[in-house]
């Protein structure tokens, strides 16, 4: 089942998430909490951020469609500390990532879909850095987890408040694999799992690669919650 | 024209162990690529592909693309952990990761045994640089991992079924978090390159990986 209607919907669900990881660095840096080689990876990871703005905004131009705005204000939590500040940067960048790889098989253009791998990959660069810094294992599996459009909206809607032009009513309990066992530990990455959950949007027009798929789909999905639990447990803590 | 490099990539490995073998000097390569009746095969199969250059390629052959690539990965992490040169967290890091590639070997091996595919990619020997110091360890790291993750971006637009394309963006996503990482470790103060990352095209990947190849 496809969570999205066409490219235009892919690229305005990614910019509205761009927005929102901008402002946040932007945000992050002038708290001037973050010191030394973190405040440099801030500064550095906020102008990617604004890149992808601009990119994603030009791109939605060209194809016809019209571009979502950042929004005047978000409801951050306080960049009162720099612990606070670093774990809310891995989950706010976990979930990135997240959503990137779960919305680019969807994606139809060739040259959107390179671009839009491309971006997803420094996500997860950002990502692993800032677990890094965390002192978290810096990448979870073999198998990123995808995050799918309804969990990422359930974890973000909070955050962008009121007035947003992306929020969807926040579906809960949809999260992918909750049966598999949360991989956040410093294991091999595919442990088996119940492989039910992963995008399988199919292609009719191409050869029949079902069990291909479901091969590799079954090494992937054991990471599946993870990010999924670290989604839900940051919104319990926001609540 | 892409297609017929990435056809040539997918048989790389195994072409050119082959030819050293042919060539006398069997000695290196052993038996761990590719031995007896396979190497008559894997050769039949090359000379195919000078006439089938032209088809299209198939997810599969994508697959077994990546699959040579992560069997290069694989070995260099294998090596790497083995010379024992790396300490604290990059020999940690080390061992983790190759843990990943090895991982990513098995699935993709499954995943073409099952659809019978004709010519799985194999491990091969490399032609790596001495694993003597971490700082040597960790800039070769940086040489590679990059080709992982832009081989995997570039390749992505070619895959059709839209299941493997998500298992595609999950293992690409794991090599650029790896390679932020080993940059991070190899010191550099920009981890992270730029705002997108490495989309290599075929013949770059060519390029990058055969000065690895015997």
């Amino acid at each position: 089942m496809a969570d999205f209607k066409d490219d235009l919907e892919i690229l305005n669900y990614a910019l509205t998430l761009e927005h929102f990881e901008s402002a946040m660095y932007k945000g992050i840096v002038a708290s001037g909490k973050l010191t030394g080689v973190e405040q440099t990876y801030a500064t550095d990871f906020g102008a990617h951020e604004a890149a992808h703005v601009t990119a994603l905004t030009d791109t939605i131009s060209k194809l016809g469609g019209t571009p979502v705005k950042a929004q005047a204000s978000y409801n951050f939590p306080a960049f009162d500390t720099r612990d606070n500040i670093v774990k809310f940067l891995v989950t706010v960048e976990d979930l990135g990532a997240g959503a990137y790889l779960a919305a680019a098989p969807e994606v139809q253009n060739p040259d959107v879909l390179t671009a839009a791998v491309a971006i997803h990959n420094i996500e997860g660069e950002h990502a692993s850095i800032w677990r890094r810094q965390n002192k978290m294992v810096p990448v979870v599996g073999a198998f990123a987890a995808p995050v799918k459009k309804a969990d990422v909206l359930a974890a973000v809607s909070p955050l962008l408040g009121s007035g947003t032009t992306a929020a969807a009513p926040a579906a809960t309990g949809t999260g992918s694999g909750t049966a598999a066992p949360a991989a956040t530990g410093t294991g091999g990455g595919t442990a088996a799992g119940a492989p039910t959950t992963l995008p399988r949007t199919g292609n009719p027009q191409t050869e029949n690669n079902t069990a291909l798929t479901t091969t590799l789909v079954a090494g992937a999905a054991a990471v599946a919650a993870g990010l999924a639990l670290r989604a839900r447990s940051y919104k319990r803590s926001k609540a | 024209m892409q297609d017929q490099y990435l056809r040539l990539l997918t048989t790389e490995f195994s072409r050119r162990t082959l030819l050293r073998s042919a060539a006398g000097t069997a000695g290196v390569v052993g038996a761990v690529a590719i031995g007896g009746s396979d190497q008559l095969f894997n050769l039949g199969y090359q000379f195919s592909q000078t006439v089938l250059a032209q088809a299209a390629l198939t997810d599969t052959d994508i697959l077994n693309f990546a699959l040579g690539l992560e069997h290069l990965e694989n070995k260099m992490y294998k090596d790497i952990v083995a010379s024992g040169k790396l300490t604290g967290e990059a020999a940690d890091t080390a061992k983790m990761f190759g843990q990943f590639e090895q991982s990513h070997v098995d699935a993709l091996t499954k995943a073409l045994t099952d659809a019978k595919y004709a010519n799985i990619a194999k491990e091969g020997t490399y032609k790596f640089p001495a694993f003597d110091t971490q700082d040597n360890i960790l800039k070769f790291l940086n040489v590679v991992e990059p080709v992982g993750v832009g081989a995997y971006t570039g390749a992505a637009k070619l895959i059709k079924d839209k299941g493997i394309l998500a298992v595609a963006g999950a293992i690409v996503q794991v090599e650029a978090r790896q390679l932020a990482i080993t940059r991070a470790l190899g010191g550099e103060a920009k981890p992270v390159a730029a705002a997108l990352s490495e989309i290599f095209t075929i013949d770059q990947v060519n390029a990058a990986v055969k000065p690895l190849l015997p």
